[in-house]
């Protein structure tokens, strides 16, 4: 029986396709186990109907993130000192790298200079190094810091940092894919940021060679 | 009754409320129309869905069949209402309260019933997946049990024991209620996400490190007679099955996991 | 849409984005000094009053503050800091006479740990006075304060995004200060040496702009920051 099958709630389970299955167990060598696993294999192709992916984003995006898992748990290997150096030879600062880990900056600084950190902030870190591998192999972007800073939108201060840190790493690796709509990936993020972001002022350089701040021509 | 808590950092990521009915036509353009006005203060974002079937048989060529599903979203993107050929269903990435949901089902119900009606219910669930991620794992995946109630680490615990590392497990309890109803859990570690974020859903995604499933779909399954589809009875067993829900979470998790984690924002 | 004082964050309750380090444990000494420093106990004078040492927060816009972009102007101007209770994010756009720190004393357990700063409680003190710093703001926190601040000096709400456009590359050039000091002192360098370095370094030219000035596009920061990084790490002591 398919994946589906075999949910304990009957046919599919309640509702979502977005649901993933368990992972299929792995099967002893040989006798009868085996011989059943080719049976449902063939028994699979026989009268079933499969969903497959029509929208070519969504299945891109669901592989880079399993791709985005697999790194991750690679990188989780090294050690705090090592994961946070890597993030910060590409670029980032300290403040960028807190936030896309999601803690404080004091908390970056003790881990660097060798406090233990926890589990889960090692792998938030070892993902953050992972998605910025990922990105820089996958979309050649070359300068991966300088990418995370950029607007995403013309006029408004959104970045993938904030993305990221808003919990919202699809839509950064959906920005990355080049083929993404800016203004729909904001939209994404925040339904009204148009008007969150509209400003009556700009920010110009004055005389002294400083930013300075004015209304807008109407 | 258990009473229903309330968490700032509740561990739940995708609730899913589905009636299914008698295979009916997909609505058409112009039901699909009169649906967008009846939800749109709730729903104002028309997101079909595009799905491709592959279908196979012996002897004969396989052929490949697309169909446009009507789906209707928040602006925000983490709460849908999908008008399948078998099903309604309304699923969120951003739980508030049973009673917020419930509400949504039920205007979703009523446009269905009143623009196209559908000839009986068959089956109505209530699926709560949520993935519970914790600052640390010590000791291996044995370390869940600081966390989630014992009940759920399965041989694991017995194999330490003897000394064997349990790298990966996976359970599943079915509780039978009477009446058709049923209560499935499935749990089990896991890495990754148990609901892909890659999908038309928004979802707060967080690293794709460990986490525990507890993934609590509480559902009703048409036996003897298959009611009408009405708003009353769809909702009267949405109440009903609801009602184990919040004390069979409650019962597998620990004390430590609510004040560790759950009640801390951060 | 209707434009009001802006909150931390959004509808959450969540302080800790104002902050970028307080207390002993988080504050970092050669950190250059900029507008939302706490400092206690500094000596002040309001006219015709006697002199008191308060608690303090720096106002001053950052580029107001070092007239030649790397020392200090004699009289910085700060607000005076006391108790005050927590402002729930919903109530932000009011209180416009005050910057609201919650949590700002975060190893006191009372209510006296959330505290306020007073634009109408203004003073000018030296830098020299300024030795006992408690805390820092975020770029959040100091584009907030300086929305506030704006507010009450003339009634006028700027958009914080705009004050996080022209105030980040102060912000930038005060981390990769910082980080330079850090490694510059931890070879053996000292405050002086370092400041005095990484300061040349930033007025050194690179593609016919200052590295200074460069900060002001966001897309020169990082290739900036590794620049800084080797740069300051040619002060390390040899291993052997």
């Amino acid at each position: 029986m398919s994946d589906e099958e075999t949910s304990p709630a009957g046919p599919r389970g309640t509702a979502s396709t977005d649901i993933t299955p368990p992972p299929k167990l792995p099967t002893s060598t040989g006798g009868p186990a085996a011989w059943s696993e080719l049976t449902e294999r063939a028994g699979h192709l026989n009268n079933r109907a499969q969903i497959l992916y029509n929208d070519t984003d969504d299945l891109h995006i669901d592989v880079i993130m399993q791709e985005w898992q697999s790194k991750s748990s690679d990188f989780v290997r090294q050690d705090m000192p090592t994961l946070l150096r890597r993030i910060a030879d590409l670029g980032f600062s300290w403040r960028g790298i807190a936030r896309l880990i999601g803690v404080s900056v004091p908390a970056v600084q003790k881990w660097r200079r060798g406090h233990a950190a926890t589990g889960q902030s090692r792998f938030n870190a070892a993902a953050v190094l992972a998605a910025s591998v990922l990105i820089e192999q996958h979309y050649l972007v070359q300068d991966v810091a300088s990418w995370f800073e950029a607007p995403i939108a013309f006029g408004c201060p959104v970045t993938a940092i904030d993305l990221y840190a808003a919990k919202k790493p699809q839509l950064v690796f959906r920005l990355a894919t080049g083929r993404a709509d800016p203004e729909q990936i904001m939209s994404a993020f925040d339904p009204d940021w148009r008007e969150t972001y509209r400003s009556d002022f700009e920010v110009f350089e004055s005389e002294d060679g400083g930013l300075s701040i004015r209304a807008k021509d109407r | 009754m258990v009473e229903r808590q309330r968490y700032s950092n509740a561990p739940v990521v995708l609730v899913a409320a589905e009636a299914r009915h008698p295979d009916a036509p997909l609505l058409s353009p112009g039901e699909q129309g009169e649906v967008k006005r009846l939800l749109a203060s709730n729903f104002p974002l028309p997101q079909p869905l595009q799905n491709t079937r592959l279908r196979a048989a012996v002897g004969a060529p396989p052929t490949v069949e697309h169909e446009i599903v009507p789906r209707f979203a928040t602006r925000d993107q983490t709460t849908a209402v999908t008008f399948g050929a078998q099903a309604v269903s309304v699923e969120t990435t951003k739980y508030e309260t049973f009673e917020h949901l419930s509400e949504l089902v039920r205007i979703s119900i009523e446009a269905r019933q009143k623009v196209a009606p559908v000839d009986g219910l068959m089956r109505l669930g209530l699926r709560y997946v949520n993935e519970i991620r914790v600052p640390d794992i010590c000791n291996g995946v044995i370390g869940w049990r600081e966390w989630i109630n014992a009940s759920l680490l399965g041989a694991a615990q017995v194999g330490t024991s003897l000394g064997l590392t349990a790298e990966q497990w996976q359970g599943a309890t079915v509780f039978n209620r009477g009446d058709g109803r049923q209560v499935a859990v499935q749990y089990g570690s896991r890495e990754g996400f148990a609901v892909m974020p890659g999908g038309p859903l928004q979802r707060s995604t967080p690293p794709p490190g460990p986490f525990f499933l507890l993934d609590i779909d509480s559902f009703w399954a048409a036996t003897v007679e298959v009611p009408e589809f009405t708003v009353e009875t769809v909702m009267n067993l949405c109440v009903d099955l609801h009602e184990p829900i919040s004390g069979l979470f409650e019962g597998l998790i620990t004390e430590r996991l609510r004040e560790e984690v759950l009640r801390n924002v951060r | 849409m209707t434009r009001n004082l802006e909150s931390p964050s959004g509808d959450l309750d969540d302080w800790d984005v104002l902050f970028l380090a307080r207390g002993d444990d988080e504050i970092v000494s050669h950190r250059p000094f900029l507008t939302g420093d706490v400092f206690e106990a500094v000596p002040v004078q309001a006219p015709r009053a006697d002199p008191q040492s308060k608690t303090v927060m720096v106002i001053q816009h950052p580029c107001a503050m070092r007239p030649d972009g790397v020392t200090l102007a004699e009289s910085i101007l700060v607000a005076e800091v006391h108790r005050f209770p927590v402002l729930s994010s919903d109530k932000w756009h009011t209180n416009g006479k005050l910057m609201p720190l919650p949590d700002l004393l975060a190893g006191v357990t009372s209510n006296r740990r959330h505290q306020a700063a007073f634009f109408d409680k203004t003073y000018h003190v030296h830098p020299m006075d300024l030795t006992n710093r408690i805390a820092c703001l975020s770029p959040r926190g100091v584009n907030l304060l300086l929305q506030r601040w704006v507010y009450h000096s003339s009634r006028v709400i700027v958009p914080t995004s705009d004050f996080d456009t022209a105030v980040s590359p102060v912000y930038e050039q005060a981390d990769i200060i910082e980080e330079w000091c850090d490694v510059a002192l931890a070879a053996g360098r000292t405050l002086d040496e370092a400041n005095s370095d990484v300061h040349a370094w930033l007025r050194d030219e690179d593609g016919g702009l200052t590295r200074e000035r460069a900060l002001q596009d966001p897309q020169r920061r990082a290739p900036i920051r590794r620049q800084a990084r080797v740069a300051a790490a040619k002060w390390q002591a040899p291993t052997s």
